[in-house]
C-alpha cells in the first residue's frame, strides 16, 4: 500500500461527500412518487392489459364472427371457443380465456379480421382464487377485472390529486 | 511451523440476492482467498429450444421474450425475426428496420441501466440503482406508447415491426436522448470518481485477451479485455451500416473496464438512436407474410450484438410451418463460463463484484 | 459470408465434404438487404403505396435444403485432428468456438454434432457437422482446442446423449443429476418424475379441504 490509511479515510469520505452532493440535489426536485392504489399513472393505448370482448352498440351483441383464428394463433393455447348452428344461426357457447396463461402476447388481437377481441387498459386482474382467472364470455363483455383487488383492499377514499403526478401521454385516460 | 489449515467450501445460492437469479456458486476458499469457483447452473432451464419446435414461427416470437434474456426481450425478437427473414428471404420495409434498430439501441441502454443499478448495489451504492431505475422508467414509457408492453413486447414481426410508431413519439425519444445525456454525468460523479467504488472495482477480476477469445466470451466482457469485436460493426444486420458509431475497447480487463465500456456504450446508443430518428424515412412498416408462413428447407445462423454480447440462432427448418431445430447461442453463458478464471486468487468479498460485473441473466444462461 | 474458408478447408483436408449449394448462382446477403435502388433512401414523406412489394416466394416444400451458413460436414474420427489444426494454423485462424450443439435426425438414425467457429483476423464463420450414429453416440471432445467448449459439450451431452470422449468433466448442466432421458432429442417423452406426482395430488388435497380452489 503506498497510501496511509488516513490518506484513504479522507479520500474515502471525499467520495462520500462528492455522491451525497447529487442525493441533496434531487431531494429538492419534484417527487415523482405515485402513491398506486389511490393516484394512477395514465396508460398507454396499445397497453396490453386484459382482453374482452366489447359490444358493439350496434348490433348489441360482439363482433365474433366465430372464426377461430385467435384459438388457433395463441401461443399459450389459452383461448376456448365453442359454437353451435350454421349459417346466420351461429352461436357463440362458449368463449373462455385463461387469463393466468395468457402472456398478453397480443396475437390474437392482431388475427382477429372484425376487431372482435381486443386489449382493455386494465391491470388489475390480481386475486385471491386461481379459478378467478378464467374469464368467460360474461366476463370478456364487461371487460373489466372481477375482483378489483388493489382498489378494494384500501379503504381509503381517493382524494382528489393535487396536480398532474406525470406528464399525462397521450392516448386513453382511465376514469 | 506453519499453521495447519483446510480448504473451505462455501455454498452461495441458488437463493442469494447477489446471484441475481438462480445461480448456485460452488466457491472453494482457503481463508480469505478463492481457490476454485463452480457455477451451478440449470435451476431456470425451460428447454425454449425445444419448446420452439411445437410453435409456429409467428407464436415463437411470443416465446423468445420471455423464454431468453428477459431483460431485454426486443433483442431475442431481432435474433429470431432476423434468422427467420435470412431463411425465407423476406424483405424489411425500409422504415422497420430504422424502428428496429432504434428500440434495439433504446433496450440496450435499458439492459446497461439495470445492471449499472444492480452493480452500484452489489458494491452498496443503493442510489446508483434507484437513479438508472429512474431513467430506464422513461424509456419504460416509450416502449410502452409504442409497443404496448413494458418487458415483453412482442413487437417485431417477420418482415416488419407490428404497429408504427404512435405521433410524436421520435420527439418524445430525442427529448429522453437529450435527458439521458443530461444525466449521465450524475453517474460519473455517484461512481465513476468514487474512491470507494474504484477500490472495488479496478484492477479487480482480471481477465486476459486469450483467454477471453478461448472461453467464448463475447460483448462488453470481451471488449473490456482489449478484444475489438462488435456484431454490430463486423456483420452489419437492420441500419447499422450507415450509422456512425464508436466501439469502445479497453485493455485493462477488469471490473472497471467492463464498467466503462458500459458507460460508454450508451452514449453510442444515444448517438445512434438520434441519427435513426433524423433518417427515419416513411413508408410501410411491415410486408405480408402469411400467419402460418412456412419457412423453406435449410440452415441459417443470424447473429447480432444483445446487450450481453453475441446472441445467435441457428436456425433449422425443414419446410412445414415450424423449426424443426433452434440452437440459441446465449451470451451470458458462455460469459459465466470465464467467471472462474476472473475469480481465482481474489478474496471473497470480491465474489460479488465480479459476478456483478459479467452482467448475466439466468433465464439467458440457462434458457 | 463467403465459402472460401470452407473451400479452403476442403483443400487441406479432403475428407471433408462441403455443405450442398443448391443455391449457389442466386446471391445471399448477409442482411435481409432490400432491393437498393427502389428503397434505399426513399424520401421522407413519400407516399407509402410506393413501396417495393415483396417477391413471390417459391413453395416452402420440395425444394432442396439451403445452407446460408458456410459450412463443412466432417468425419467424426477425425474432427479433433482437423480442429486442431484450425484453431492453430494461421491460414484459418479459428480461435473462437460460438457455439457447439447436435441436430437430431431419427429419419437418417444419426446426430449431427453442430461447431460454430469464427475468425477474427477475416471475420468470417465456418459451420462444422460431425456425424455419429444414433445408437451410442459418440465423438471427441474438443474441450483441449477451446477451452469454452466445455461447457457447451456438457448441455449438448445432457440434452441429446452424445457422449464426448475425453472431456474433463461430462457431467449434466441444465437437468438434475438423477434425470432420466435427454430432452431434446425428437423422440423424447415427458413424465412428470413420481416424486412430483405425489407432491401436487397432496397439494390438491390440501386445498380441497380449505375450501380454496372453487370458482367463486
Ligand atoms: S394475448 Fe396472446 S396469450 Fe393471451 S389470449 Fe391472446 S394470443 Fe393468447
Ligand atoms: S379471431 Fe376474432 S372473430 Fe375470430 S373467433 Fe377470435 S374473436 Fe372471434
Amino acid at each position: 500500500m503506498t497510501q496511509s490509511l488516513s490518506q484513504r479515510v479522507v479520500q474515502g469520505a471525499i467520495g462520500l461527500v462528492v455522491g451525497l452532493k447529487s442525493t441533496l440535489r434531487t431531494m429538492f426536485e419534484p417527487k415523482i412518487t405515485v402513491i398506486y392504489p389511490i393516484q394512477k399513472l395514465n396508460i398507454s393505448n396499445r397497453w396490453h392489459g386484459l382482453l374482452a370482448l366489447p359490444i358493439d352498440p350496434e348490433t348489441d351483441n360482439d363482433k365474433c364472427i366465430i372464426c377461430f383464428q385467435c384459438e388457433r394463433v395463441c401461443p399459450d393455447r389459452c383461448i376456448h371457443i365453442e359454437a353451435t348452428g350454421k349459417g346466420k344461426e351461429r352461436l357463440l357457447t362458449r368463449f373462455d380465456i385463461e387469463m393466468d396463461k395468457c402472456c398478453y402476447c397480443g396475437l390474437c388481437v392482431e388475427v382477429c379480421p372484425t376487431e372482435a377481441i381486443v386489449f382493455v387498459p386494465h391491470y388489475e386482474a390480481s386475486t385471491f382464487n386461481r379459478a378467478n382467472l378464467l374469464y368467460d364470455l360474461d366476463d370478456l363483455h364487461r371487460g373489466t377485472p372481477k375482483e378489483p383487488i388493489a382498489t378494494g383492499v384500501v379503504k381509503v377514499k381517493r382524494p382528489a390529486p393535487k396536480r398532474q403526478t406525470a406528464a399525462p401521454r397521450e392516448g386513453t385516460v382511465i376514469p | 511451523m506453519a499453521l495447519r489449515t483446510e480448504e473451505l467450501i462455501l455454498n452461495m445460492g441458488p437463493q442469494h440476492p447477489s446471484t441475481h437469479g438462480v445461480l448456485r456458486l460452488i466457491v472453494t476458499l482457503d481463508g480469505e482467498n478463492i481457490v476454485d469457483v463452480q457455477p451451478d447452473i440449470g435451476y431456470l432451464h425451460s428447454s425454449v429450444e425445444k419448446m420452439m419446435e411445437a410453435r409456429t414461427y409467428l407464436q415463437n416470437i411470443a416465446l423468445v421474450d420471455r423464454g431468453m434474456d428477459y431483460l431485454s426481450a426486443m433483442a431475442n425478437e431481432e435474433v429470431w425475426v432476423l434468422a427467420t427473414e435470412r431463411l425465407a428471404k423476406i424483405e424489411v420495409p425500409e422504415r422497420a428496420r430504422y424502428i428496429r434498430t432504434i428500440m434495439l439501441e433504446l433496450q440496450r441502454i435499458s439492459s446497461h441501466l439495470i445492471w449499472v443499478g444492480t452493480f452500484g448495489i452489489d458494491l452498496g451504492a443503493f442510489t446508483a440503482f434507484l437513479w438508472a431505475m429512474r431513467e430506464r422508467e422513461r424509456i419504460m414509457d416509450l416502449f410502452e406508447s409504442s409497443t404496448g408492453g413494458r418487458l415483453h413486447h412482442v413487437y417485431f414481426r417477420i418482415g416488419g415491426v407490428n404497429e408504427d410508431l404512435p405521433e410524436g413519439w421520435t420527439h418524445r425519444c430525442l427529448e429522453f436522448c437529450d435527458y439521458f445525456m443530461d444525466r449521465l454525468p450524475e453517474y460519473d460523479e455517484l461512481l465513476t470518481g468514487n474512491p470507494i467504488f474504484l477500490a472495488r472495482t479496478q484492477g479487480v477480476g482480471v481477465l486476459a485477451k486469450e483467454r477471453a477469445i478461448a472461453m467464448g466470451a463475447s460483448g462488453p466482457v470481451a471488449r473490456a479485455s482489449g478484444l475489438d469485436y462488435d456484431v454490430r460493426k463486423a456483420h452489419p444486420y437492420e441500419v447499422y451500416d450507415r450509422m456512425e458509431f464508436g466501439v469502445p475497447v479497453r485493455s485493462e480487463g477488469d471490473c472497471f473496464a467492463r464498467y466503462l465500456v458500459r458507460m460508454e456504450e450508451m452514449r453510442q446508443s444515444i448517438r445512434i438512436i438520434r441519427q435513426c430518428i433524423e433518417q427515419l424515412p416513411a413508408g410501410e412498416i411491415r410486408s405480408k407474410v402469411q400467419v402460418a408462413l412456412k419457412v423453406p428447407k435449410g440452415e441459417v445462423y443470424a447473429r447480432t450484438e444483445s446487450p450481453r454480447g453475441d446472441l445467435g440462432i441457428y436456425l433449422v427448418a425443414d419446410g412445414s410451418d415450424k423449426p424443426y431445430r433452434v440452437k440459441i447461442r446465449a451470451p451470458a453463458f458462455s460469459n459465466l463460463y470465464a467467471l472462474t478464471e476472473m475469480m481465482r486468487g481474489w478474496k471473497v468479498a470480491d465474489v460479488i463484484a465480479i459476478l456483478g460485473s459479467i452482467d448475466i441473466v439466468l433465464s439467458d444462461v440457462d434458457r | 459470408m463467403s465459402w472460401e474458408l470452407a473451400e479452403k478447408v476442403r483443400a487441406r483436408f479432403p475428407d471433408v465434404e462441403l455443405f450442398p449449394r443448391p443455391g449457389q448462382d442466386e446471391p445471399h446477403e448477409a442482411s435481409p438487404a432490400p432491393v437498393p435502388s427502389a428503397s434505399a433512401a426513399p424520401s421522407p414523406g413519400a407516399p407509402p403505396g410506393e413501396a417495393p412489394k415483396p417477391p413471390p416466394r417459391r413453395p416452402a416444400h420440395e425444394a432442396p435444403p439451403a445452407f446460408l451458413t458456410p459450412g463443412v460436414f466432417v468425419p467424426g474420427e477425425l474432427l479433433l485432428a482437423i480442429c486442431q489444426v484450425l484453431a492453430i494454423d494461421r491460414e484459418f485462424g479459428l480461435h473462437y468456438l460460438s457455439f457447439v450443439s447436435a441436430i437430431d435426425r431419427p429419419e437418417a438414425n444419426q446426430f449431427e454434432v453442430l461447431y460454430h467457429l469464427y475468425t477474427f483476423d477475416r471475420k468470417d464463420e465456418l459451420v462444422l457437422k460431425a456425424r455419429v450414429p444414433r445408437e451410442a453416440p459418440a465423438v471427441a471432445s474438443v474441450a483441449s482446442v477451446w477451452v469454452g467448449a466445455d461447457w457447451h459439450e456438457r448441455e449438448t451431452f445432457d440434452l441429446f446423449g452424445i457422449v464426448f470422449e475425453g472431456h474433463p468433466n461430462l457431467r449434466r448442466i441444465m437437468m438434475t443429476d438423477d434425470w432420466i432421458g435427454h430432452p431434446l432429442r425428437k423422440d423424447y417423452v415427458f413424465q412428470e418424475p413420481a416424486w412430483l406426482v405425489e407432491a401436487a395430488k397432496q397439494r390438491q388435497k390440501d386445498i380441497e379441504g380449505l375450501g380454496l380452489g372453487e370458482r367463486a
